[in-house]
């Protein structure tokens, strides 16, 4: 029982002594609040502005009360908000915090400071010709340029603001206030873009029932026949169909490759780099990428390529050689460049359909025989 | 009860005696016991409980038995000073979306906590470039608007969110929070990117708020493949 009267007896004159310390420095305030303040720290470049370390714009806005003469404000920089006790001079400035190379941006409106004085760091003021009193709740902008945020990370710190009728930030201050800002971690952000190739050949490759663009997984099996047997007098035809899509920079090429059409040890022969025009009765196997109208040499056959080239989503185009209608190409066991996606300049692209038309016309003792070939496509994207 | 008197005579003269603003967010706490917000000194924040009992008080200068409507706010206790108190904490310093797809969207979470008092309120920002690969940036979504596969878009949202899919969260307020997603980020499944724009505010001094921002990639088939990265800078600014 004693022990607790004693316990008692203790707990009461700690608070009664507390609350007389409490007392006595509630009175000790005198200078009157600064209202409305912030600071907003404001990104430099592509610096953000509440990035630790760096360095960016710090932006004061608030009000003054009073109705007196202001020839300078200071801002003090700390890790604490006021003093301990409060309202004393006692200020930690924020490690990594520099101020020295601070500049005053233009002001934009309210009481406007032509100068700021940066010499010492933590504590730069602007300045001002004292005149007469700018009257009462005068608000206030300051933008300084090039202040080094502190270094730690999602930390607090804290501007005492504090106005002065001096032109050099000494004497009493008239109005006070603090400001809070905190640094805070940046957030990096990644991800990954896969390097993107659709392509296939077929007989035929249809489109998606849904959206009508080319879909791959209807592409059919790979043999084509020609329409007709060869004939000196008639040009034998036949196509197949590619698809391609690319998210590839430079976008892709795509070749043609293989050997002529044979039979045994008999072929009849490419027409060549250079595109010709079909001639029956001499031997030709060629092929583009075009829809060819008939003429006298020509079957109609082929179509162009879909949907067609803008040079944004679409930019496939068949190669020089193989883009003329009318007009066919080939060069055995050679790659042969018949489609690229530089529409509109090189880049990746949506998937287009490419039909390729061969031709063959033979002369009349072209030896009796089945001729086959095996062309392979190749697409080749460059990221 | 002397116990409890002696605990309240040092509490109040650890006060007294001047216990700087720590920027700590952990909250201590035992099996029946807890401290939310628990910073001691003038903008101490604490709130007291165990099974039968709880109290939401101060220890500090500044008195948080908090008392909130639409237009007013009271905080209860002792005399409170002038001074501002903010606490601002970034918990994910990176945020990795693994690998796009044109097919469906890719999201990602990153959180942050504000606790603000004494002031009018603040204001949460975001800077910062969208996902970009050498020249190309993903692009960023202008407007308010829904998730849409195979477009690209970059844009963010700070609520809980069931499409594409189930991602983020609403702000959790704790015990004494105010803060809440701004108007153009507050929409579940509705995501947007200007960087500089507001994303959340308090309308008037808050304890602890914790959001948390939902990232939303799409790419399109044509975006061209690479490593994407980018840096985002959140920003406080209180008003005191």
């Amino acid at each position: 029982m004693q022990k607790q009267r004693r316990l008692l007896f203790l707990t009461g004159a700690v608070l009664l002594t507390g609350l007389t310390i409490a007392s006595s420095l509630s009175g000790s305030v005198s200078a009157a609040q600064i209202e409305a303040r912030s600071l907003t720290l404001q990104a430099r470049g592509t610096v953000g502005g509440s990035q630790a370390g760096g360095t960016v714009n710090h932006f004061f806005s608030f009000t003054i009360p009073s109705d007196t003469t202001v020839g300078s404000i200071k801002f003090l920089y700390c890790t604490t908000p006021t003093g301990v006790p409060p309202n004393t001079s006692d200020c930690t400035m924020p490690t990594g915090l520099v101020t020295t190379s601070a500049t005053l941006d233009t002001p934009t409106g309210g009481l406007s400071f032509p100068s700021v004085v940066a010499t010492t760091n933590g504590a730069p003021y602007v300045t001002r010709t004292a005149s007469a009193p700018p009257g009462p709740n005068t608000a206030v902008t300051i933008r300084l340029l090039g202040v080094t945020n502190p270094t730690a990370n999602n930390t607090a710190f804290y501007v005492r603001i504090a106005t002065y009728a001096s032109t050099d930030a000494t004497g009493t201050p008239t109005d006070e206030g603090v400001v809070a800002a905190s640094t805070a971690t940046p957030i990096q952000l990644s991800g990954i873009m896969p390097e993107s190739l659709v392509f296939c050949t077929g007989a035929t490759v249809g489109t998606n029932v849904g959206s009508g663009l080319p879909d791959c997984s209807t592409s059919t099996a790979g043999a084509v026949l020609f329409n007709q047997l060869f004939s000196p007098t008639d040009t034998a035809s036949a196509t197949s169909q590619m698809a391609a899509s690319t998210n590839a920079g430079s976008g892709y090429a795509i070749t043609a490759n293989g050997p002529t059409l044979t039979s045994g040890s008999n072929t009849i022969a490419g027409m060549g780099a250079t595109a010709g025009v079909s001639r029956r009765g001499i031997a030709q196997f060629g092929l583009n990428l075009k829809a060819n109208v008939a003429d006298a040499s020509t079957p109609a056959v082929g179509t162009e390529v879909a949907p067609a080239s803008n040079g944004t989503n679409y930019r496939g185009q068949a190669d020089t050689n193989f883009n003329s209608a009318q007009s066919f190409a080939f060069v055995a066991n050679t790659p042969n460049i018949v489609a690229d996606s530089a529409f509109g300049g090189p880049g990746g692209t949506d998937a287009q359909i490419f039909t390729a038309s061969y031709i063959v016309n033979v002369p009349g003792s072209q030896p009796a025989g089945t001729y086959v070939t095996t062309i392979t496509y190749i697409c080749t994207p460059t990221f | 009860m002397a116990k409890i008197f002696l605990g309240l005579g040092i509490l109040v003269s650890c006060i007294l005696i001047g216990v700087n603003i720590p920027q700590a967010f952990a909250d201590s706490q035992s099996a029946n016991y807890k401290f939310f917000e628990s910073v001691l000194g003038g903008t101490s924040m604490v709130d007291s409980q165990s099974a039968n009992f709880q109290a939401t008080a101060t220890a500090g200068i500044l008195g948080l038995g908090n008392s909130a409507s639409t237009n007013l706010q009271l905080n209860a206790g002792s005399p409170t000073t002038g001074d501002p108190a903010l606490a601002f904490a970034v918990d994910s310093s990176s945020v990795s979306f693994g690998a796009f797809s044109a097919a469906a969207a890719t999201v990602a979470t990153a959180t942050f906590r504000v606790i603000n008092y004494t002031s009018y309120g603040y204001v949460v920002t975001v800077f910062g470039t969208p996902p970009t690969y050498g020249s190309h940036t993903i692009t960023a979504m202008a407007s308010t608007a829904p998730s849409q596969a195979g477009v690209e878009q970059y844009g963010i949202n700070l609520v809980a969110n069931t499409s594409p899919v189930s991602v983020g969260a609403n702000p959790d307020h704790g015990q004494f929070g105010f803060g809440s997603a701004s108007t153009n980020y507050g929409t579940p499944n509705n995501y947007r990117y200007v960087s500089g724009e507001t994303v959340a505010l308090s309308p008037k001094s808050s304890g602890e708020t914790i959001y948390t921002i939902s990232y939303l990639v799409n790419v399109n088939s044509l975006t061209p493949a690479g490593q994407y990265s980018g840096s985002q800078t959140i920003l406080v600014t209180g008003t005191y």
